[in-house]
């Protein structure tokens, strides 16, 4: 996981995208002014994404090895 | 965490804490980041309860999770309203409304932006929500992501 943050994040930071991905769960019911509400599942891949994906890789490897031992 | 009494429970309980964060920071829209907020709450009771043999970890690990329960009922709040003021829980579409000034958004922005906020406050232990953070350094070595 680390080591796919800090592909993206050099990848975003060499050449900045942003994309997100929607997968429809279920449809939750219509509001008064017409607008139904769906519940979705998703992902973002931006700037700030890949630099949280690689901060959490990294200290989450980090705490494993520290906390595994020898 | 060697020789540990439950060292795999350990990392089956960091592990949901790290993929916890990770749908909460790759989440598109509202509801999803409660989901990933709520496991990353629901690990670090875990964590934080890992000696539960120790008394002091176990009431340390449930009053940690009580006040960012507490703390949640804001950003569940913040979320609700924001959801059925914009009429979609996307981020694009909160961030759209708000560049293009709607004003029914307008009339509870300040009270969502604060609920929001308070939500916040019980995860980042700021005041009056600080009061779990001393006690959860009873557990073992987790992360301080």
């Amino acid at each position: 996981m680390a080591l796919y943050g800090a592909a993206l994040l050099i990848g975003n930071w060499v050449d900045p995208f942003a994309f997100e991905r929607h997968v429809e769960i279920a449809r939750i019911g219509v509001l008064p002014g017409g607008h139904e509400l769906v519940l979705e599942w998703g992902w973002v891949v931006d700037g700030l994404s890949t630099m949280m994906y690689f901060v959490v890789g990294v200290v989450g490897s980090f705490v494993f090895t520290y906390a595994k031992g020898t | 965490m060697k020789g540990d009494v439950r060292f795999t429970w350990f990392f089956a309980a960091f592990s949901l804490f790290a993929g916890g964060m990770l749908v909460l920071v790759s989440s598109p829209n509202t509801i999803q980041l409660i989901v990933g907020w709520e496991l990353v709450g629901v690990a670090s009771y875990l964590l934080i309860g890992h000696w539960w043999e120790d008394h002091a970890n176990n009431a340390a690990a449930i009053k940690a999770f009580l006040v960012n329960k507490v703390a949640d009922v804001g950003l569940f709040i913040g979320v609700i309203i924001s959801g059925l003021v914009v009429g979609s829980f996307r981020f694009t579409d909160l961030l759209d409304a708000v560049e293009a000034g709607d004003s029914a958004l307008a009339d509870v922005g300040v009270w969502v932006g604060l609920a929001l906020f308070v939500g916040a406050m019980g995860k980042s232990a700021q005041w009056p929500f600080h009061v779990w953070l001393p006690d959860a350094m009873a557990g073992p070595p987790r992360c301080r992501l």
